[in-house]
């Protein structure tokens, strides 16, 4: 019983770092007829048209400017740019997509609208990193989430799409209905999927009263 | 008495000096109505206001009434402001001196001599006049950063541009795969601009 036990334990241990080997997916990208692609002794190629659709996986990205880098693997886009990935759609104006490493970095009126089970939330934010496997966000500069029960404000917000976990830090303010909660320097923890929050720091709290 | 000698002497000679051209007498292959004449070795070498714009060399000639055709071709060279800038190779060569067109048939070589590339084709026309030339075949072009193929290549050695179309595919040594309607590529600095639609793949490198 016992080796049988050590067998499976040592199968396991052998299929973790095989997973985490698994083979990347092609990055394969279509540029409408319009397009053109510019390249020569340099490892970045220029592509632009009205419409360039970049896909990765479960991550497509729609831009009109692409900039591809074949040795480090980075792509940027410009524009008015689309990311969608799995149950997630982006707007910015700039990404920095490391196809190797599953992550971007998106800047300009970022705004995340997500499909979750219990309901749909918004993120907008100045500055958001997205791990494109786990859809972690990271999101930095006017911070807002919106889950259509509430809105809360912060500088900085640590999102976990597993978890339904957002935090937000910095200057915190959360309208619900007829309460109005703001710090000027706080941490707000709440479930996106279930509805509740907790704040630590300083706190001010208004309630409307008829 | 003399004379019976003499002829007693000559008729075995002429018997077997018959004999002799008898043996050696071939029959030759019908060579072309229009043949006119072949020669051993021949170097042909174009000036433009004293400069050369394009030279052959070739060791076996064959001149017929309207081109000459170029048998175990050595090397052509083509001049851009009198440096040497194309260098062809191939299996023959047809120079049609009154079009000023050459035709290299048979594993066409195109090599860049001042920055490094490779144009490999089943045929080359060359037109020496314009300085343009076109492909014919599947053909492909070689940089040290990627490779393209296409049905068709069209390239101007004035403007040091070569154009390809139809089914082109170029590859490039990261891995990535691209296909679109045609391609640009400037021999001088080595760029290309590929015209949409685009599809383009990077595969992973394992």
């Amino acid at each position: 019983m016992k080796k049988k036990a050590l067998l499976l334990l040592t199968i396991l241990a052998l299929m973790l770092p095989l997973k985490a080997f698994a083979k990347q997916d092609n990055l394969v990208f279509t540029v409408s007829e319009d397009g053109e692609m510019l390249g020569g002794e340099g490892d970045e190629v220029t592509v632009t048209g009205r419409e360039i659709v970049v896909t990765q996986g479960k991550t497509k990205i729609i831009t009109q400017k692409l900039i591809y880098n074949t040795k480090t693997k980075v792509a940027r886009a410009f524009g008015e740019c689309i990311i969608i990935n799995d149950n997630m759609t982006i707007n910015s104006e700039e990404v920095y997509f490391d196809t190797e490493n599953n992550y971007a970095k998106l800047t300009g009126q970022v705004k995340i609208s997500q499909e979750r089970e219990e309901k749909d939330i918004t993120i907008d934010a100045d500055f958001v990193e997205l791990w494109t496997e786990t859809k972690d966000v990271k999101a930095d500069g006017n911070v807002v989430i919106n889950d259509t029960e509430k809105i809360i404000y912060g500088d900085t917000l640590e999102f976990s799409d597993q978890t339904g976990i957002a935090k937000l830090f910095g200057r915190l303010k959360l309208i619900e209905e007829d309460r109005t909660l703001s710090s000027p320097d706080g941490t707000l923890e709440t479930n996106v999927d279930k509805g509740t929050y907790k704040v630590t720091g300083q706190i001010e709290f208004i309630t409307r009263v008829n | 008495m003399k004379r019976k000698l003499f002829w007693l002497m000559m008729l075995p000679v002429m018997f077997f000096a018959g004999c002799t051209r008898e043996s050696v007498e071939t029959q030759r292959e019908p060579l072309p109505s229009d043949y006119k004449q072949v020669v051993d070795t021949i170097k042909v070498v174009e000036r433009r206001e004293g400069l050369p714009s394009f030279s052959l060399e070739a060791k076996t000639v064959i001149e017929f009434n309207d081109y000459i055709e170029f048998n175990d071709l050595d090397e052509v060279v083509t001049y851009s402001d009198g440096n040497p800038e194309l260098k062809l190779t191939s299996n023959t060569a047809a120079w049609y001196q009154r079009q000023n067109r050459l035709e290299a048939i048979g594993d066409v070589n195109l090599f860049g001599l001042e920055e490094e590339f490779i144009l490999q084709a089943p045929k080359v026309v060359y037109q020496t006049l314009d300085e343009t030339f076109k492909t014919i075949g599947r053909s492909t072009i070689i940089t040290s950063s990627y490779r393209v193929s296409a049905d068709k290549l069209d390239g101007s050695v004035k403007e040091k541009l070569l154009i390809a179309r139809g089914n082109l595919i170029l590859i490039n040594e990261d891995g990535m795969e691209v296909e679109g309607s045609s391609l640009e590529f400037n021999w001088e600095t080595n760029d290309y601009k590929v015209k949409g639609p685009i599809t383009a793949e990077i595969k992973p490198i394992d």
